[in-house]
């Protein structure tokens, strides 16, 4: 109970009493029952959890009251899901296109979906530009593509071709249009004819939808925003970085790169919350970053943290954890590619920075140990965790070669790469067996040290040439690497 | 049925609000009930989605420049009864409509639903210290309302 500080003069049983009586002037509208029962008869449920037996009773108990609502309330519905659906995918239930519109109609709120269903497009078609093309960018904004491609529960063929024409149509059964304007959908069939089985995760209610015109406001809401493209055809799809980076220079563009990599970005995204499962990545320039986040129309990267306005940015969506209820809402960062540690969250109420623990600017080490010869072993510190696997060299392939100078008195380093395998970066040297230990550090994605951390002080053997092989995670540019020419502590 | 439309009126302040915000809190009840977990707490999750469907209808009517006036409230208006023949009622009524509907859901909940704090924490899914401190200052913006509508 409240004490008598509080702030009405309004004594709790008079503001009982009010509550009371405006309260009784309110009666349940007659047919409020009926029209309810109409709308659950056509609404699936979703896929059951499991359930303890101890629950049992009590969600009899819950259903009982539920059935209040009208009796038959059990009979057929519209469709049934039945345990085909009840698989699962980042933690979510995989349901079907139906329940995923029976959700968006319900208008809960926005949380993540993993929709199982037959996608197709109408196929390439030009869309015409409208005078204000930039709004149009946003992905909640149900524009040309957005509206040629289908998720529908049912296979269907949308578009019928003959020799000389070919014709489109809506689907006949439960379909929307999915906004694929986030993640790579390379892989998804663009021919008129293709249908796929896809499972998309995304939301409806897109917080982007604040960025449409009043009377879209709806229609932008009502828009699966795909955050994720699961699987095709059965096949999970490896998440991808899908890359915005070409930027025209007199006649031509120029691809920019990002000083972040992959790996650097992941981790980033890993030290705000171990939890969370990164869903798309974009590394894009900051001049583009509007075309998926409207909240950057017209506005500098800066976020308030002062006169920064780096090239280029990497947006990354990532999913929490579920909840008690099964519930997770997809977050999305943007990280200023080449800043020292800003991230910044986009969410409903506008762009905040993002406490992160720990280290930001390096992850910690990772030391792989790798034999050369009796006595002699190499450690690997993996400072930028981009090295999947460290082995002494094969005879596969043709190399290509470039040449950089080591530290002093360790003699030129030969790094080469060999066509066919693009992650992997072959790497000579000269050392003789009174070099017991060497030591190669690999951090910023191209930088490599290599030098002899233990040396037999009394011992004349011939050098001999060394060659092991790192395989990264990401293609090698061997011309870009930089070989450190210091020792260590220099 | 009548329990779920009584909150959802008293939050709204409205007929056509609450009947879509009652409809849907049944219709989400009904997909989502296989995944409650603690069935012996299904009061309280019913009473979280009526107050999540209030404050989507919140929403979506924020998104309406026109809104259906049904019949029924027409009528009501017309039958109107007089401002002074329940002063209380009218005064809470329009202070209520000045609140943000999370304040209005708590008052609604400790005052009409006579539900103690430890209740509304685990019915809203928030610490109790936090509803102390949100009844507090629902407590507070009501007052500020009433008084902005003349009564001390």
């Amino acid at each position: 109970m409240m004490d008598d500080r509080r702030p009405t003069n309004w004594p709790d049983d008079r503001l009982a009493d009010a509550f009371r009586a405006r309260a009784a002037e309110v009666a349940t509208p007659g047919d409020l029952a009926t029209t309810t029962i109409e709308r659950i008869r056509l609404t699936p449920r979703i896929a059951p959890v499991r359930l303890r037996l101890g629950h049992l009773g009590g969600l009899a108990a819950a259903a009982a009251v539920l059935v209040i609502v009208g009796v038959g309330l059990l009979g057929p519905r519209a469709t049934d899901p039945g345990g085909d659906t009840a698989s699962a995918t980042y933690g979510l239930p995989v349901i079907s296109v139906s329940e995923a519109i029976a959700i968006r109609d319900s208008g809960i709120d926005d949380r993540e979906l993993a929709v199982e269903g037959f996608y197709a497009s109408a196929g390439p078609v030009p869309c015409p530009a409208p005078p204000d093309f930039a709004s149009y960018q946003n992905p909640a904004r149900p524009w040309c593509p957005m509206t040629l491609n289908w998720l529908m529960e049912r296979r269907e063929q949308i578009v019928t071709t003959t020799a000389e024409t070919a014709t489109g149509r809506y689907p006949d059964g439960p379909a929307f249009n999915p906004s694929l304007s986030l993640v790579d959908a390379s892989e998804l069939p663009d021919a008129p004819s293709a249908v796929a089985s896809v499972v998309l995760i995304g939301h409806f209610d897109d917080r982007r939808a604040d960025f449409c015109p009043d009377d879209e406001h709806g229609s932008c809401s009502d828009t699966f925003v795909v955050d994720r493209i699961n699987s095709i055809d059965g096949k999970t799809i490896e998440t991808g970085t899908v890359r915005d980076l070409s930027v025209p220079v007199n006649d031509t563009t120029l691809d920019l790169e990002p000083a972040r990599r992959q790996a650097a970005v992941d981790t980033l995204i890993q030290a705000i919350d171990p939890g969370l499962r990164i869903m798309s990545r974009r590394v894009t320039t900051a001049q583009r970053l509007g075309a998926t986040e409207p909240v950057y129309l017209g506005r500098r990267l800066v976020g308030g943290f002062g006169s920064l306005v780096p090239d280029i940015a990497w947006l990354l969506v990532a999913l929490p954890p579920v909840d008690s209820d099964g519930r997770s809402v997809a977050r999305t960062f943007v990280i200023p590619d080449g800043a020292p540690d800003p991230i910044l969250e986009i969410t409903r109420n506008g762009v905040v920075p993002v406490a992160i623990a720990g280290p930001t600017t390096r992850p910690s080490e990772t030391t792989i140990n790798v034999d050369l010869g009796p006595g002699i072993v190499l450690e690997v510190v993996d400072i930028a965790h981009e090295i999947r696997e460290v082995r002494l060299a094969d005879l596969a392939g043709a190399a290509s070669w470039v040449t950089r100078n080591g530290p002093p008195g360790t003699g030129p380093i030969m790094l080469g790469r060999i066509a066919e395998r693009p992650n992997e970066l072959r790497v000579s040297w000269h050392g003789g067996d009174c070099d017991r230990v060497w030591r190669l550090d690999w951090s910023d994605g191209n930088s490599l040290s290599l030098w002899p951390r233990e040396r037999l002080a009394t011992c004349a053997a011939e050098e001999t040439r060394r060659e092991i092989v790192l395989t990264l995670d990401h293609p090698v540019v061997i011309e870009t690497i930089e070989i450190s020419d210091r020792l260590p502590g220099e | 049925m009548d329990a779920v439309y009584r909150l959802t009126a008293a939050i709204l302040g409205n007929e056509a609000d609450a009947r879509d915000a009652a409809q849907e809190t049944f219709v989400a009840a009904w997909r989502e009930l296989p995944r409650l977990r603690e069935p012996h707490r299904f009061e309280a999750w019913l009473q979280r989605i009526a107050i999540n469907a209030s404050r989507m209808t919140l929403r979506a009517r924020g998104r309406r420049r026109v809104r259906e006036i049904p019949s029924s409230e027409v009528v009501a208006l017309a039958t109107h009864v007089s401002p002074d023949d329940r002063p209380d009622v009218r005064l809470l009524d329009s202070a209520l409509g000045r609140l943000p509907l999370d304040q209005r859901a708590i008052l609604v909940l400790h005052h009409l639903e006579g539900r103690p704090l430890e209740e509304i924490a685990g019915i809203l899914d928030i610490p109790l210290g936090t509803a102390k401190s949100r009844l507090f200052h629902a407590r507070q913006a009501l007052s500020a309302a009433l008084q902005e509508r003349g009564e001390r």
